[in-house]
């Protein structure tokens, strides 16, 4: 698969991946030997798309254990569904959409969760544990503001909006094409590059709200 | 919020892009792909239920249910309109229990009714007139008049066979003497 430039910088990705001799079986070829019961195969599946897999599986969760937790149940998943793979897809982007699944299902468990043990609901059904860490954005601005910008920014990503946040962590990964986001999210491109467009103008805002300025 | 001093873009858009690749960074655990495929030799766990499960199974038992019981057919029970026609014969008319004076004579069917019938659809063969009982006891109509209940036929019963050629041994029941109970001394 042709690697794209970066969503967000549009530098190249950068990829301390093996590097993947040309002869190299192609990921359909390993896809068939699996099929066919060849359980290496799979596991060179596993090598070449576990760091894609895990981030998508982070950028849902924000968590690295819940994501590589999460990352071995989609793995483990397409092994059990690889039969029903037709090769319509790259394999990468059917194995990334199963494992946004799978983080999605696991974003829930652990939000319904939350929900019982540590605080009442919030009457906006759509939220999540990570939108829920700052109760009140204003009061975290003003804790913010003596820290350092690094760190208020992440914090600040943690605030946004779950499909803005989702499509600038995805897209700022490097590890993906818009087209693959695009896939994984179930939206059309233009909607994936608005949302990033979006998730970065709100960050501006807040970050000028907290006085981060750069001039 | 317009009245926020938006930061310059693109030191802010570098601030943004070095926050998401720090957010990002995290590499699978080492071993992953040993874990996966040691995951992948173990037999598949069996499939839980959970509680949607249960409720799904547990809506289905009660569709079936419900259409078991909309679809039985009627019980082998004697439809009133025919017993209501079966006594034709005078002897069937008789009452085997004398029915108070002021209660209204015989049923319906005696009466002369000036609703058509149906002869369409074929009578039942009349039950015999010595299987027709009326009884005071019974519930009445509207009308006061008496139903007619058909009896079923007597219940026969086989004699047991007699088994013969077992000879019980003799039952020797020794007397045990009992004394007397001590009196209470009053």
């Amino acid at each position: 698969m042709a690697e794209s430039t970066d969503c967000v910088t549009g530098a190249e990705p950068v990829d301390d991946r093996p590097v993947v001799a040309k002869d190299e079986v192609s990921d359909l070829d390993l896809v068939r030997r699996a099929q066919a019961g060849d359980a290496d195969a799979f596991g060179e599946l596993v090598e070449r798309n576990r760091r894609a897999v895990f981030r998508a599986a982070l950028a849902a969760l924000g968590s690295p254990a819940e994501a590589d937790d999460v990352a071995q149940d989609a793995f483990v998943l397409a092994y059990r569904k690889l039969h029903s793979f037709r090769g319509e897809a790259a394999f990468k982007t059917w194995l990334l959409a199963i494992a946004w699944r799978k983080a999605l299902d696991r974003r829930k468990s652990m939000a319904r969760w939350l929900k019982l043990t540590v605080t009442p609901p919030d009457t906006e059904t759509d939220t999540n544990w990570i939108e829920q860490m700052p109760g009140d954005p204003r009061s975290q601005e003003d804790d913010l503001a003596a820290s350092q910008l690094q760190q208020a920014v992440k914090l600040l990503i943690k605030t946004l909006p779950r499909k803005l946040r989702d499509a600038l962590l995805l897209a700022g990964s490097g590890e993906y094409t818009y087209e693959q986001i695009s896939h994984i999210l179930g939206v059309p491109v233009g909607t994936v590059k608005w949302r990033v467009s979006e998730a970065r103008r709100v960050l501006k805002q807040k970050m000028a709200a907290v006085g981060h300025t750069h001039d | 919020m317009t009245d926020h001093r938006v930061p310059h873009d693109e030191a802010a858009d570098r601030a943004i892009d070095r926050a998401v690749r720090e957010i990002m960074s995290a590499e699978p655990s080492a071993g992953f792909r040993h874990r996966v495929m040691r995951r992948l030799a173990e037999p598949m766990p069996p499939r839980r239920w959970t509680w949607g499960h249960v409720g799904f199974a547990a809506t289905a038992l009660t569709i079936l249910l419900a259409f078991a019981i909309w679809l039985r057919p009627a019980g082998p029970g004697v439809e009133p309109a025919q017993l209501a026609r079966a006594p034709e014969s005078p002897a069937a008319l008789t009452p085997t229990a004398p029915a108070p004076p002021q209660q209204r004579p015989a049923s319906r069917t005696l009466a002369p009714s000036t609703a058509p019938r149906q002869p369409a659809t074929p009578r039942p063969a009349p039950a015999p007139a010595d299987r027709i009982v009326r009884a005071a006891s019974l519930p009445e109509s509207e009308s006061g008049e008496s139903v007619p209940v058909a009896i079923p036929e007597p219940l026969t019963i086989p004699a047991l066979p007699v088994i013969s050629g077992i000879e019980l041994d003799r039952i020797d029941i020794k007397e045990i003497p009992i004394p007397p109970l001590p009196s209470a001394g009053r």
